[in-house]
């Protein structure tokens, strides 16, 4: 199986469904190792519907506060991003932004 | 309007997921009905956290209920009051691990996944793994007793010290020395800190070759003072430092997140490309989550452009 990125799961629909999962677990409805099987679909649904059903594109702009890579991991820190996703515009004070290399998964 | 097409692909998410695992929960004989609390469960925690709009899902009448207060959370006009529950929402989540309950879930979902686990046909065995998942938080708090445990023996082999008695002209031999050196009395009240740690490893040292120098035995003598004057406290010490010690080390991750980086704009994607030239970076980045007051928004490409 090829392998998928495990960053979605901290997400808002990742976090939700490990809530979700955490639960019953807890209630011992669920094992563990089952949950991990769900989380591991989640990694692939999530990472293909993005690849092929969002069709979206986005430009933004912004001051580069903080970077690093680290084990193929982008992190920046940007401070007053302007962002352009589609018809909409929006800023904020700073993001954060988590990203992994788009060639890892699949090729090993 | 993006936040809407965000609310179409989580449904497809989740469905697609919640129909991929169906085999495997048929495979290990989990009852569907787990399944579908699955689903409920997650698309009710997405859904209050109003970070998009989600289609009426059919069916159930507790979608409705569920869906109903997020309408008007979604009107993009609110945002002030949103945004604050949805960081305790994130923060609180994303702490967690696998197997810890979360409070969370609201009255309705507690009451349904009990007359699920009523309802349920294995709720013997549920109810077993229940509380064995339960019973694996509290472990550390458990091993904190063995760990209890040792202080009062080393008490106990302290107190049987001084019955050889022999050791006090030790004392007194060593104490002529020593009234000399005024520096030995600072250095024994500082014994009173960790009068548990010097305890255990002296009497380590003392049992393994209990010839050793009479300076242990004099550590020890006087260290009984101590545990005379509170063991139980120190006891207690113990077991809260190391409890306290694991907590503070958490709390100081998730502390230097918080102060340093932690916003709860962020964007989740990938690479493609990532160049410098001067203080001029561009990044193209793919696959995307952008979380930003409190709603999501996703893409397929973004092309960026920060200046150092």
């Amino acid at each position: 199986m090829t392998q998928y990125y495990e960053l979605y799961r901290s997400s808002t629909i990742g976090t939700a469904l490990m809530d979700a999962l955490d639960e019953l677990i807890s209630e011992g409805l669920l094992t563990p190792q089952l949950a991990m099987r769900v989380l591991a679909q989640f990694d692939k649904s999530i990472s293909e519907a993005l690849t092929s059903k969002v069709k979206s594109r986005m430009t933004f702009k912004g001051n580069l506060r903080t970077y690093r890579l680290c084990d193929e991991v982008w992190t920046f820190i940007i401070k007053k991003p302007s962002f352009k996703l589609e018809n909409e515009e929006f800023t904020t004070d700073k993001i954060k932004i988590v990203a992994c290399n788009t060639n890892k998964p699949g090729n090993k | 309007m993006a936040s809407k097409n965000t609310g179409v692909i989580y449904q497809q998410v989740i469905d697609e997921v919640i129909s991929a695992v169906q085999k495997e929960f048929e495979d290990h004989g989990v009852d569907e009905a787990v399944l579908h609390e699955l689903q409920r469960l997650w698309e009710t925690k997405l859904i209050d956290s109003h970070v998009a709009d989600f289609p009426q899902v059919a069916g159930e009448e507790e979608y409705y209920e569920e869906a109903e207060p997020a309408i008007p959370y979604d009107q993009d006009y609110q945002p002030p009051p949103n945004p604050p529950q949805e960081d305790v929402y994130t923060t609180a989540a994303y702490t967690p691990t696998l197997g810890q309950m979360l409070p969370g879930g609201g009255p309705t979902v507690a009451a349904n996944l009990a007359s699920l686990a009523n309802s349920s046909t294995h709720a013997p065995e549920e109810a077993d793994r229940g509380i064995d998942s339960n019973f694996g938080r509290p472990q550390p708090y458990l091993y904190s007793h063995p760990g209890g445990g040792p202080p009062t023996v080393v008490n106990q082999v302290a107190a049987s010290y001084p019955p050889t008695g022999t050791i006090v002209p030790g004392q007194s031999t060593a104490n002529p020395q020593n009234p000399n050196a005024p520096n030995a009395n600072p250095g024994n009240i500082p014994q009173h800190d960790g009068a548990d740690d010097t305890l255990q490893s002296t009497i380590l040292a003392s049992e393994s070759s209990p010839m050793t120098a009479t300076l242990d035995k004099h550590a020890l003598a006087q260290s009984q003072v101590d545990g005379d004057a509170g063991p139980t406290p120190a006891v207690e010490e113990d077991e809260d430092a190391i409890n306290s010690d694991l907590d503070d080390s958490d709390d100081d991750e998730g502390n230097n997140d918080g102060t340093g980086e932690e916003t709860e704009h962020i964007i989740i994607c990938q690479y493609d490309k990532v160049t410098r030239q001067k203080n001029r970076w561009k990044c193209i980045l793919r696959d995307g989550i952008l979380l930003l007051d409190g709603k999501d928004y996703l893409f397929h490409k973004a092309t960026a452009e920060f200046e150092w």
